[in-house]
């Protein structure tokens, strides 16, 4: 093989990586998945009192192939298994996953010994990006997740993160 | 209301007289119940009146509880390890005018459970008696669609009962 030199291209892209990055961070569509009660305080968080809007992120996109973020919200059975599985292929990438609430990160409460029905965990289905504990977290919570998964996306933070005195 | 529904249930079983349940908490295990019809205090049980009837009575007191204006809110089991049986629970709701709820039991041998289904009498058992029969086995004979309810379709063992290890 010998070693190859290769040329640095003309066109520098990192700067447009940086835009539009910060494209996709502050208009992350999510796609509709609440399947227990992690979806009531994902309606809550897209209310008018926490307003998930402030972040760009108020258009719940019913089809995965519209939408950006898939934020598991609730209890993955073994009957639902597949169908999670297919709306994830679904989706076109760039695509992020935010698994909310203690089943989606782990079974949650579900999680024991005699456990006949429920998926532990949806990174036991595909890779998450963003976990956010709490059984239900709160939509503050929710809303830490979706900065948080901006950070990722873009490396720098929205907001100072604010340390309890 | 109570009364009207009493009278019409006890119809069906002649032999026995509606009675009182027993009001204290005793350490006595109460005497097994024959099938019939017990009026209960609602402030503690929940329900006015407790019915127990055989499998094949289970159809002719939901066609009763209909006539009487009653609707059916739910259809569960019991795993009765020890007697080896499980007990097939309908509860019978009526509002809009006297308040009632009357609860129906069946009991059905633990490893040949077969019941009657009340699907032709109430469209609403037709789930009920699917996840009956999901979760404990028991099989409702004349059921439209008797498959797996909240279980994946393959699934080959039936969770709530007493002796289900995963």
């Amino acid at each position: 093989m010998g070693e190859e030199n290769v040329p640095s291209s003309i066109v520098q892209f990192a700067q447009l990586d940086k835009l539009l990055n910060l494209g996709r961070a502050n208009s992350l569509w999510p796609m509709t998945f609440g399947l227990a009660c992690c979806a009531i305080e994902m309606m809550c968080t897209g209310g008018s009192r926490f307003d998930i809007s402030r972040f760009g992120a108020e258009v719940f996109r019913p089809s995965p192939r519209q939408a950006d973020v898939m934020i598991v919200a609730g209890t993955i059975n073994k009957k639902m298994e597949l169908a999670i599985k297919t709306l994830y292929d679904q989706m076109p990438e760039p695509k992020w996953v935010i698994a909310m609430g203690n089943c989606a990160i782990s079974g949650g409460p579900f999680k024991v010994a005699c456990n006949y029905n429920v998926v532990e965990g949806a990174d036991k289905l595909f890779p998450v990006d963003v976990y956010i504990p709490g059984c239900p977290p709160r939509p503050e919570a929710l809303l830490e997740g979706i900065m948080t998964l901006e950070e990722k996306i873009t490396g720098k933070r929205r907001w100072p993160r604010v340390h309890p005195v | 209301m109570l009364n009207r529904t009493l009278v019409a249930l006890t119809e069906l079983f002649p032999e026995s007289v509606p009675a009182l349940a027993p009001a204290g908490e005793g350490a006595l295990e109460p005497p097994p119940r024959e099938t019939g019809v017990l009026v209960t205090d609602f402030a503690k049980h929940g329900h006015h009146l407790d019915v127990l009837c055989r499998p094949d009575q289970v159809v002719a007191v939901a066609r009763i509880m209909d006539g009487e204006g009653y609707f059916l809110e739910a259809i569960s089991g019991v795993d009765w390890l020890d007697q080896q049986q499980f007990e097939v629970i309908y509860d019978y709701n009526r509002l809009g005018g006297e308040h009632c709820r009357v609860m129906v039991r069946a009991l059905v041998d633990r490893n040949q459970p077969v019941v009657p289904s009340v699907s032709g009498v109430f469209a609403a058992a037709d789930w009920h008696e699917r996840e009956t029969f999901d979760f404990y086995g028991v099989h409702f004979q004349d059921h439209p669609n008797l498959i797996r309810i909240l279980l994946p379709e393959d699934a080959d063992f039936h969770p709530l009962r007493k002796d289900f290890r995963p």
